[in-house]
């Protein structure tokens, strides 16, 4: 499987408007309400402020991956998003922001792609090649086919 | 959706990702990836002010149930409990659609949530 197996075109999402933490939140979770009909938007924001809470998910380099598993979700979850300008994220080297990924997983999931997947991601980001080119891609689809080179 | 159950859900997760990171090996894998968890003790007081905010009739169950099962709430899709994995009669199906009211399983007891 790839990321584009995960991260669908429709669940990407370029040149965000949102200036801070929870703008991007929301726009993270209206990706996925629109892309995998997700409900109780409310529930999922307070498993990632959780999240948040035990450590930053603002991994460095402009990168951050809220994540978390929630009785919500039904399947995994995952969108993607640029933002046009850095956000504040207090990320661990706290530098701003603009590279966005979101994971929500059910509690139990038989497939168990879950960590492989947060593993693949902030192993992609890692390189800076490949910061790069989600800094540059113009469009969703340019970004989608470049998750589907990316092995899960 | 019932305030008390958004609570309840609310906690669930907590408690999962608490869970989840008590294994050695899962937060391995988390650090690994360059992810930090180390603030447990800010999460486990948001889990105490999540807890305060739920009747003590309903953590008494949640406890109870957490402490037999490890898990106290499980997701209801269609009719079957995916705790216990029996099929509930419709009527009560209908009855946790939209988690307007907090519902246990017939079954095995767990508290239910309705997942599209």
């Amino acid at each position: 499987m790839t990321l584009g197996d995960f991260i669908k075109q429709d669940a990407i999402r370029l040149d965000l408007e949102a200036e801070d933490k929870d703008g991007v939140l929301d726009e993270l979770l209206d990706i996925l309400e629109k892309s995998f009909s997700l409900t109780n938007l409310s529930l999922v924001k307070n498993m990632i402020k959780s999240r948040e809470e035990l450590g930053s998910t603002g991994i460095g380099k402009g990168v951050a991956i809220p994540h978390g598993r929630s009785l919500v979700a039904n399947r995994i979850m995952a969108g993607f998003a640029r933002t046009k300008n850095p956000v504040e994220y207090n990320s661990i080297d706290d530098k701003p922001v603009n590279l966005f990924f979101v994971v929500i997983a059910p509690p139990l999931e038989s497939s168990n792609h879950y960590l492989p997947l947060l593993g693949t991601i902030a192993k992609a980001v890692a390189r800076v090649e490949n910061r790069t080119k989600l800094e540059e891609f113009k469009t969703p689809e340019e970004v989608w086919e470049y998750f589907n080179s990316v092995q899960v | 959706m019932n305030k008390e159950l958004q609570l309840l859900v609310t906690l669930h997760d907590i408690d999962l990702m608490i869970k989840e990171l008590s294994d050695a090996d899962t937060a391995k894998k988390v650090k690994k990836m360059g992810f930090k968890v180390s603030r447990l003790e800010e999460l486990q007081t948001s889990r105490e002010e999540v807890r305060a905010q739920i009747s003590q009739r309903l953590l008494r169950l949640y406890d109870r149930l957490e402490a037999r099962y490890g898990r106290a709430i499980v997701p209801i899709n269609g009719s079957t409990c995916y705790g216990c994995y029996i099929k509930m009669p419709t009527s009560l199906a209908s009855l946790v659609a939209e988690n307007k009211e907090i519902r246990t399983c017939e079954n095995c007891g767990r508290i239910l949530y309705w997942v599209d």
